[in-house]
């Protein structure tokens, strides 16, 4: 489960919020020829200052930008729905989740093949929040995005590159809280006997900043 | 004054004038200028730091990549191979080596006596290929992919073209300008005469497979300076998983490319096995060196990773 601080006026800020990125949420970080959100969407990325109380944690956002190949409309969104659990799972076992102040991310690459998974845990302070977590006390998720570029050249997905961005607020005690941006790729394919999704590789880095540096939170 | 501080008793009148100003220009300071809200111990992260991995099977993958010489209407996997070269990949450690085969060596073919080994794949498709390739180098293939004149191009220009370092300069009339020494930026077709022509080079056979190799290189570089770009591989192993033979499924395929992407430019390395010319029943024939080929086997067979040379 996801522990997040309850703030003050966060309604307010998620509708400002909303109405702001509505207008602008097709951000650099977006990959080239990804689809605008429709106006209804969950906004990609909540701006605040550090002068502001900050809004609540944003929805992860899951899309099919491209498809090598031919996938239906509907097939896209079950696909999308699919892999975006899995790679959700990840970030929320990996950074968003738990109970923090938190020290065991043992179960973070729970989503990885077993390949994966033994070359990730060398590289755990990477792909973890184990550097923070033991002085994070709340975590604020503000852009949880996963753009998919799937090969599907018989109609069926057989490969996923997801391009994802997790950026989120690590608040700590006693200390300015970091702004931690998780950025890269994670590639999917299906698992051979139940045909669910799992990740056999990744080639992401981690940007840890004090957060209200040059207003940004 | 000497009361104020017992260290400054004894100083010269000028020198405590001066260690008073700098204490109120510290003091006024500090008041002036806004404390910092914290002095933030460093955090091991270092902006940018990144990590990649990509899961697969094996360590060592051992490919055969066979060029076909199939005309249109005719099998690609039933014709002549026109390009071979083995090649071995370390998904590990980032290494690879190429060994490329002249297609005109006089080898033993299991089941059919002795022939060039590029009748292998007339006689018995790429699976034979493997073997009397796998038997002239002593490492067999793990998989063999096969591709003809119109895939390769298609492939090469689904990737945008590919850079090759040529040895040599020579013309063709599908590159206006001709070849030059040194780097080349080459379409599909342009690529696919530089990796077949061979009577502009003083070795020959041995060139053109070194030639093949150039393109190899090239094509790896390429893959590498776009693996990052959003549908850039899904682009690519499409086009493999439609002009190239192979028994791969297309997931396999796709984790194979990813992982393919670990080879690290310097650290592949290629070989052409030499060897005599010769004719046999009125045929241009290479006599391979046997030695040479088992060397390099022995040495690449199980890390991919060419220690002593060709």
């Amino acid at each position: 489960m996801h522990r997040l601080r309850a703030r003050p006026y966060a309604a307010a800020l998620v509708a400002l919020a909303l109405a702001v990125t509505t207008a602008s949420c097709t951000g650099s970080d977006e990959p080239e020829g990804a689809p605008s959100p429709a106006p209804s969407s969950a906004p990609a990325e909540s701006p605040a200052t550090s002068d502001e109380p900050a809004p609540e944690s944003v929805q992860p956002r899951v899309r099919v930008t491209r498809v090598s190949g031919r996938l239906k409309p509907k097939d896209q969104e079950v696909l999308a729905d699919n892999v975006g659990k899995v790679v959700n799972a990840y970030f929320e076992d990996a950074f968003t989740g738990g109970a923090y102040p938190r020290t065991s991310f043992g179960d973070a690459f729970a989503t990885f093949s077993d390949g994966a998974a033994r070359q990730a845990d060398g590289d755990r302070d990477l792909l973890t929040n184990r550097v923070l977590g033991p002085q994070t006390e709340s975590v604020v998720v503000r852009r949880q995005t996963a753009y998919l570029s799937v090969l599907a050249p018989y109609k069926v997905a057989a490969g996923v590159t997801a391009t994802v961005h997790l950026r989120f607020v690590a608040e700590r005690a006693d200390k300015p809280a970091k702004r931690v941006d998780v950025k890269g790729r994670l590639m999917l394919t299906r698992k051979e006997k139940s045909g669910g999704w799992k990740i056999f590789g990744y080639d992401l880095t981690q940007d840890a900043t004090t957060a209200g540096e040059g207003g940004a939170r | 004054m000497t009361t104020l501080l017992p260290a400054l008793a004894g100083l010269p009148g000028r020198q405590l004038r001066r260690l008073l100003v700098l204490g109120l220009v510290l003091a006024v300071t500090a008041l002036v200028v806004p404390t910092p809200t914290y002095r933030d111990a460093p955090v091991s992260l270092v902006k940018g730091q990144g990590a990649s991995g990509v899961d697969h099977n094996h360590n060592v993958v051992w490919i055969l990549f066979l060029g076909s010489d199939a005309r249109p209407g005719q099998g690609m996997t039933r014709s002549r191979a026109d390009a071979i070269q083995l090649t071995g990949v370390n998904l590990k450690t980032g290494h690879a080596t190429m060994i490329g085969i002249p297609r005109d060596s006089y080898v033993p073919i299991p089941g059919h006596g002795r022939d060039k080994i590029n009748a292998a794949m007339y006689f018995g498709g790429p699976k034979l290929m493997g073997r009397a390739v796998g038997n002239l180098v002593g490492v067999q293939p793990d998989y063999v992919f096969t591709t003809g004149f119109a895939g390769f191009r298609k492939m090469v220009n689904t990737i945008g073209g590919v850079t090759v370092n040529s040895r040599f300069a020579f013309s063709d009339p599908v590159r206006p300008k001709g070849y030059k020494v040194g780097k080349n930026h080459l379409t599909g077709f342009q690529a696919e005469i530089f990796a077949r022509i061979r009577k502009s080079f003083p070795r020959g056979d041995f060139d053109r497979s070194g030639n093949q190799q150039d393109v190899m290189r090239g094509i790896l570089a390429q893959v590498r300076g776009g693996m990052d770009k959003p549908g850039f591989m899904e682009r690519g192993v499409l086009s493999v998983v439609r002009n190239m033979n192979t028994d791969l499924k297309p997931s396999q395929l796709y984790k194979l490319a990813q992982a393919g992407t670990r080879v690290e430019q310097r650290k592949l390395r290629g070989c052409v096995v030499l060897g005599g010319i010769g004719t046999v029943n009125g045929a241009s024939v290479v006599f391979p060196s046997y030695s040479q080929a088992r060397r390099i086997g022995r040495d690449v067979r199980n890390d991919a990773r060419l220690d002593h040379g060709c």
